[in-house]
């Protein structure tokens, strides 16, 4: 076994898997992007200079894996929706990947949470699934997402509004029915 | 549970207590998976490169066919013979340009670089387009690059050259040339350095330049010009500090600059690239404030009275987004982009502005075209090593 596959599965796997489950919430999607990261990791890790560390390098490239993947999403979709010419109601098509909930979550506070990430920007996402799921630092975050370490915070603190709007708007509804 | 106030502190822990997730697959399987896909990229790119050969070589057997059927008409023999040997001279060019690239994936020191070589019909559109190319990703180990640069004619901008030159001699035997080479080339009155001699220090990262007698500046156009060239010049090996020496005792005197041992040289400056006489893309400088986007922009301008051509045509538009060293453009315009030299030139023109702006790739979104030349829309496309080459 390739001793870069071992030393990075070892380390940083499980963490890995998590972070890129979290992000598109499809385990047979996740599996594969993983497979991806791990081929970018063993073709680049010569021109690895150490200037971060292994774990943010790694999850950098997670995280540009996974971008990748949601752009080649959107391009899917905006092709479908192109082709039916469906106008306002193309908006409502539901993205045709999507599939019951992999993840069984018991806490009707936490589904509700876990439903909600999605309502969030790709950016504050990753920051909010780092930052909070996978317990990164600040400055391992920014230097993963390459923003400043200030940029990070005020992505941070938009995305907990935004769950925090959303938490409430759910919670209007309930009280009204 | 409803609340009428969410707080933070409680997204926050709620966001902490989300259950774990693991992967199931086992270890071996996962590692078994990935060689797969190691091993199976490898044998497709091996045969890219038997590809082009073989392709040469029907393209040849082609002419050679053709040819006795046309003798009835010599000019017309004469005129297509002459076309056929260019496009062939051209074919096999590329057909280095083209390897080199692939060993330097293998090497695995650029991994993206040959990316956009993974179908068959675009090595074909290789082979057709690469002729009209104004960039060069990498040259192989037989070839070097020489960068050079003059001024145009109104000694406004810097015109970047690249001479490709066999790999027989060191670098500072090849700058020895530079004067031949220009002056092959009918650049002697836009190159300001003539007689000049170098001698580069990559480990001190230091060039030594020392000027002709005769060397002067008539003008402040020309002097402002001076530092750029130089930068220009030596930028690309990594060059700091040129440091001037006159055959006088003198100190070299830049007129408005005033008199100087030394110049400090930066990595890259910040540029839009436009189309010079139609035929070489220049760097139009930025402040440092700029950005990508003005960039991008400062591109659909023409400058007529210094020859400079826009190179993002009016119905083109794109919004811009970066990812770490990626430039990410989605086109925004309503007009069908399709497979033309202007096209070719937008990639290259783009591709070298972000270079300038130190991204590493770009990735052209929502093209509705697959490729344009050589160039894979489909994939982030490696920035260039050098512009406007020159095969010696």
């Amino acid at each position: 076994m390739e001793p870069v596959f071992d030393q990075f599965y070892e380390k940083y796997h499980q963490d890995l898997f998590q972070f890129v489950f979290y992000m598109v919430k499809d385990r047979e999607v996740t599996e594969d992007l993983v497979q991806e990261i791990y081929i970018k990791v063993l073709k680049s890790y010569s021109s690895f200079k150490g200037e971060s560390s292994e774990k943010t390098w790694l999850f950098s490239i997670a995280r540009h894996v996974t971008f990748d993947y949601f752009r080649s999403q959107k391009r899917k979709r905006n092709r479908i929706m192109d082709f039916f010419d469906w106008g306002e109601k193309g908006e409502s098509i539901p993205d045709q990947n999507a599939k019951p909930e992999e993840l069984a979550i018991q806490s009707d506070e936490l589904r509700r949470i876990y439903q909600l990430l999605d309502k969030c920007t790709v950016d504050q996402k990753s920051v909010l699934i780092l930052r909070f799921i996978q317990s990164f630092s600040v400055q391992e975050t920014a230097k993963i997402l390459n923003f400043s370490v200030s940029k990070v915070k005020t992505t941070q603190h938009r995305g907990l509004k935004a769950l925090r709007k959303h938490l409430d708007e759910m919670d209007q509804k309930g009280t009204e029915k | 549970m409803k609340k009428e106030d969410w707080k933070d502190k409680e997204i926050r822990k709620l966001l902490q207590e989300m259950p774990k997730v693991t992967d199931e697959i086992p270890k071996v399987i996962l590692y078994e998976q990935i060689s797969k896909k190691l091993t199976d990229d490898k044998p497709a790119k091996n045969q890219k490169i038997k590809l082009i050969p073989v392709f040469t070589t029907l393209v040849a057997i082609f002419l050679l066919s053709v040819i006795p059927f046309l003798i009835n008409d010599r000019n017309q023999i004469a005129n297509n013979y002459a076309l056929d040997y260019k496009d062939m001279e051209n074919t096999n060019e590329s057909t280095e340009i083209m390897i080199s690239e692939d060993s330097l994936e293998k090497s695995g020191e650029e991994s993206t670089i040959a990316d956009y070589h993974d179908s068959t019909e675009l090595e074909m559109g290789d082979l057709e387009t690469i002729k009209d190319s104004n960039v060069v990703h990498s040259v192989g180990n037989d070839s070097s690059i020489v960068f050079a640069a003059v001024a145009d004619k109104q000694f406004q901008y810097v015109i970047p050259v690249s001479f490709i030159v066999p790999n027989k001699n060191s670098l500072n035997e090849n700058y020895k040339q530079l004067d031949n080479y220009m002056k092959e080339e009918g650049f002697s009155s836009e190159y300001l350095f003539e007689g000049a001699s170098y001698e580069i220090e990559p480990e001190n990262k230091e060039v030594k330049i020392q000027l002709p007698t005769n060397f002067s500046i008539d003008s402040s156009a020309e002097a402002n010009l001076f530092k750029d060239i130089i930068q220009t010049m030596f930028s690309p090996y990594g060059i700091e500090k040129a440091v001037l020496i006159s055959e006088g005792e003198e100190p070299i005197d830049l007129g408005p600059i005033g008199q100087i041992n030394e110049l400090r040289i930066q990595e890259s400056n910040k540029a839009s690239y436009k189309l010079y006489n139609s035929e070489y893309l220049v760097p139009v400088p930025h402040q440092l404030e700029n950005n990508i986007s003005d960039a991008i922009m400062e591109m659909k301008n023409s400058e007529e009275a210094f020859n400079l051509t826009k190179t993002i045509p009016d119905s083109i538009h794109f919004s811009v987004e970066s990812f770490d060293s990626e430039l990410d453009l989605f086109y925004t315009g309503d007009s069908v982009i399709e497979e033309t030299e202007e096209s070719i030139t937008m990639i290259e023109a783009i591709l070298m502005t972000a270079k300038s702006y130190g991204f590493e790739t770009v990735r052209f979104n929502e093209m509705g075209i697959d490729a344009i030349g050589h160039y894979n829309m489909n994939e982030p496309i490696q920035v260039p090593t050098a512009v406007n080459p020159i095969v010696k």
